[in-house]
């Protein structure tokens, strides 16, 4: 085998890696909240979910013509740049499902690339004022515009229907959670599976596998969307509980109130022409879903660590991606080193997550994730 | 640096309007379609309870408008 099929093939199984962390982050955005009020079943709503997310892969085959949109100078980007940075963006996405929070596996993936970039490419690779455009700013604006537009909804809803939490008006929003919950994920499916498509293609193309200006292969669609399908489907209980239970104790109509919201900022921001990721948007109506809701209960906390986790996305991911690029541009051996490492840190980071597991079973037993049982006041990282 | 503040501030008027629009829908729907419920055994007036699915049917026409939106062989 020679050493470019070598490299890409493992660029290949490590994006499909990282889509898979990116289902199982995100399967919480859609489904959290309709979990948390019982309008689905765990398992149910995750199918569901995942369903949609690989239809939503393969109705959207666009290629990506950049992978970064301009946040990195993709000229100088080179496969083993683009695996580093992919090995940044899973870790800090495992972190963070770890601890239960809610992040964006977007800029996890750019704040890899930025770090990886950074060391492989020097300081002109990276276009830090688009980072200010598309990711700080969208980062301030999406809790914010979802927060306010889920917090007024709810406050209507209430306002026009006093018993709106007890039968049979619960039932009715029930129902329609369950309808915007699934534009959610599918929604998600023909943006974040087209990520994934978009990165294997360029490496195929920049190996000279490919043909420039041709569209993903048939097996790159099918990985693509089977993997973040089955990191849909696995659920990523630890975010759910978080989101459906730890922010704010989601009843149906504020369900219903937060992801008809989110479907609405979704859809605008992806057809306007000013990207908002989805994490931030889900979580901020949620957000917004316990404030409209008078006397409410937000744990401003949890949301407190969560806007942490937000800023620390980047320049973590950064870190991760800019160390692993620095040994795999070694050269081969470097690149075997990472992605054993890859391996290790994803091991370790599983088996920390045993000792308190989080699961379909136990998802809304608690607001809690904790990280160690035997001491939990100190670890407890969701309060 | 180029911030297209039009786009941002269209995002947002967007995201307000359209959730207000579709929550009030359908919570008026829900409040025809429960407006019996309270007495006893009661069930809602024959014309609250034709309004209320009129109002849960706009929703579902909107939530198809969001589907077409979605699916880009629609365009």
């Amino acid at each position: 085998m020679s050493t470019t099929l070598f490299v890409v093939s493992l660029v290949i199984v490590t994006a499909l890696f990282f889509d898979f962390t990116n289902g199982f982050h995100d399967s919480a955005n859609a489904m959290a909240t309709s979990v948390a009020t019982g309008a689905l079943k765990p398992k149910t709503a995750v199918l569901i979910a995942a369903i949609l997310n690989v239809a939503g892969a393969f109705l959207s085959t666009e290629v990506a013509k950049t992978i970064s949109g301009g946040i990195v100078n993709d000229a100088v980007v080179t496969p083993t740049m683009i695996f580093a940075g992919l090995v940044g963006a899973i870790l800090w996405n495992l972190m963070t499902w770890l601890f239960g929070l809610p992040s964006s596996s977007s800029h996890a993936l750019f704040g890899g690339l930025i770090g990886a970039v950074l060391i492989g490419a020097g300081l002109s690779g990276v276009n830090f004022s688009v980072v200010v455009s598309k990711i700080l700013l969208p980062a301030l604006m999406a809790p914010l515009v979802a927060g306010l537009a889920a917090g007024l909804a709810t406050l209507i809803l209430y306002k026009m229907i006093k018993k709106a939490d007890q039968e049979p008006a619960a039932a009715w929003f029930r129902r329609g959670q369950t309808v915007s919950g699934s534009m959610i994920a599918l929604a998600h499916g023909t943006s974040d599976g087209q990520k994934t498509m978009g990165v294997i293609t360029l490496v195929l193309i920049t190996a000279g596998y490919q043909e420039s200006g041709t569209g993903p292969e048939m097996w790159v669609i099918a990985a693509a969307g089977l993997a973040i399908g089955l990191g849909t489907y696995s659920g990523g209980w630890r975010i759910m509980r978080t989101m459906g239970k730890g922010l704010v104790d989601v009843k149906a109509p504020q369900g219903f109130a937060a992801e008809t919201t989110s479907a609405a900022a979704i859809l605008a921001s992806s057809h306007m022409g000013f990207g908002l990721s989805t994490t931030q948007v889900c979580s901020g109506s949620i957000l917004g879903s316990g404030v409209g809701k008078k006397l409410a209960e937000v744990r401003w906390t949890t949301a407190r660590k969560m806007f942490y986790g937000w800023l620390l996305t980047l320049p973590a991911a950064a870190l991760v991606g800019g160390a692993a690029a620095a040994i795999a541009l070694t050269g081969t051996l470097g690149l075997v080193l990472v992605f054993v490492a890859l391996l290790a840190g994803a091991g370790v980071i599983y088996a920390v997550s045993r000792r308190a597991p989080v699961s379909s079973e136990n998802v809304n037993d608690s607001a809690v994730v904790v990280i160690n049982p035997a001491n939990p006041d100190k670890t407890q990282v969701v309060v | 640096m180029n911030i297209n503040w039009g786009a941002l501030g269209l995002v947002a008027v967007t995201t307000l309007v359209a959730a207000i629009a579709v929550v009030g829908i359908f919570s008026l729907g829900v409040v025809a379609l429960t407006s019996g419920a309270g007495r006893a055994g009661a069930v809602p007036h024959a014309v609250a309870r034709v309004a209320g699915y009129a109002c849960i049917a706009v929703s579902g026409m909107l939530v198809l408008y969001g589907l077409y939106l979605i699916i880009p062989q629609f365009h």
